[in-house]
């Protein structure tokens, strides 16, 4: 979407014009994307996923036990997500952070917002 | 050590029970059902008399997953018209939970903590190997198969779990 919204927009402008047509703005920032990050056989799949700023994620529990999602450096916390159940959350702050399952030590995965 | 001989002489009666060739599906939902069971059971008196905390948040953990899988186990069995037949390997695992729970019962503060915690990591690797070698090569039912798949993983994250606590519970804490 955001690569076909590009050359359209370089196309209209003319060459010359592509670089200041190109440059992130309001109009050519992508909007919003949801991204899901499914929990499954004690997993977090895919184990990263990366995502703009303002973009929301979407946690979904396939186990049939309770998981979470949380991150202290990223401060998110969904405390238990029951088994069918999901959660979302939308990330402004850019950085790379890892979080866990804080009920099953052994699921860890990780979050980067560009 | 009488801890390690419980859960050795449990396994050798677990594993003696079990045959992929003769158990059914109708045996097979009874040993899930109880072998969860047996694990809630324990991990009730460690909620009341484990001394650290990190135990205490295990057997927590043990509650709700070994609940929420014995739920589904359940749900399923109903949904499929099973009813889970009584075997001599769903009776072994009850006794031998029985009696783990009376020597729990007579143990308190860190000697709690390290026989709790050395039971969980013979008696997952115990239902592990159960469901390798007999439940997932002699069930017949697909959607029993299914949850059987689908619960290993979490018996696997238990064991890893209780094994790193027993690194801390057997070098202090």
């Amino acid at each position: 979407m955001r690569i076909r919204g590009l050359r359209a927009a370089g196309a209209s402008c003319g060459l010359g014009l592509l670089v200041s047509c190109a440059q992130p703005g309001a109009t050519d920032r992508p909007p919003p994307q949801t991204h899901t990050v499914v929990m499954e056989g004690l997993r977090f799949r895919p184990d990263t996923v990366t995502v703009n700023a303002g973009d929301s994620l979407v946690w979904v529990n396939r186990d049939l036990v309770p998981h979470s999602a949380t991150s202290a450096v990223a401060r998110f916390d969904s405390r238990a997500i029951g088994a069918d159940r999901s959660w979302r959350v939308s990330l402004s702050r850019p950085g790379d952070f890892e979080y866990v399952c804080s009920f099953h030590p052994t699921m860890k995965a990780r979050v980067r917002v560009r | 050590m009488k801890t390690s001989a419980i859960a050795i002489t449990g396994f050798l009666l677990f594993g003696s029970q079990l045959s992929a060739q003769t158990v059914t599906d109708a045996q097979i939902a009874s040993i899930v059902v109880t072998a969860n069971q047996v694990d809630i059971d324990a991990a009730t008196i460690a909620l009341g008399r484990a001394s650290s905390p990190a135990v205490k948040q295990f057997a927590q953990l043990m509650v709700t997953d070994h609940t929420g899988v014995n739920k589904a186990a359940v749900e399923l069995a109903t949904k499929l018209k099973v009813t889970p037949q009584d075997n001599p390997t769903s009776q072994a695992l009850k006794t031998g939970g029985d009696k783990h729970a009376a020597q729990l019962k007579s143990l308190s503060g860190a000697a709690f903590d390290r026989a709790y915690i050395a039971h969980e990591v013979a008696y997952h690797q115990q239902v592990l190997d159960a469901v390798d070698k007999v439940l997932l090569p002699g069930v017949t039912n697909a959607e029993l198969k299914a949850l059987l798949v689908k619960v290993r993983p979490a018996f696997v994250a238990h064991l890893e779990h209780a094994r790193t606590l027993q690194k801390s519970t057997t070098s202090g804490h």
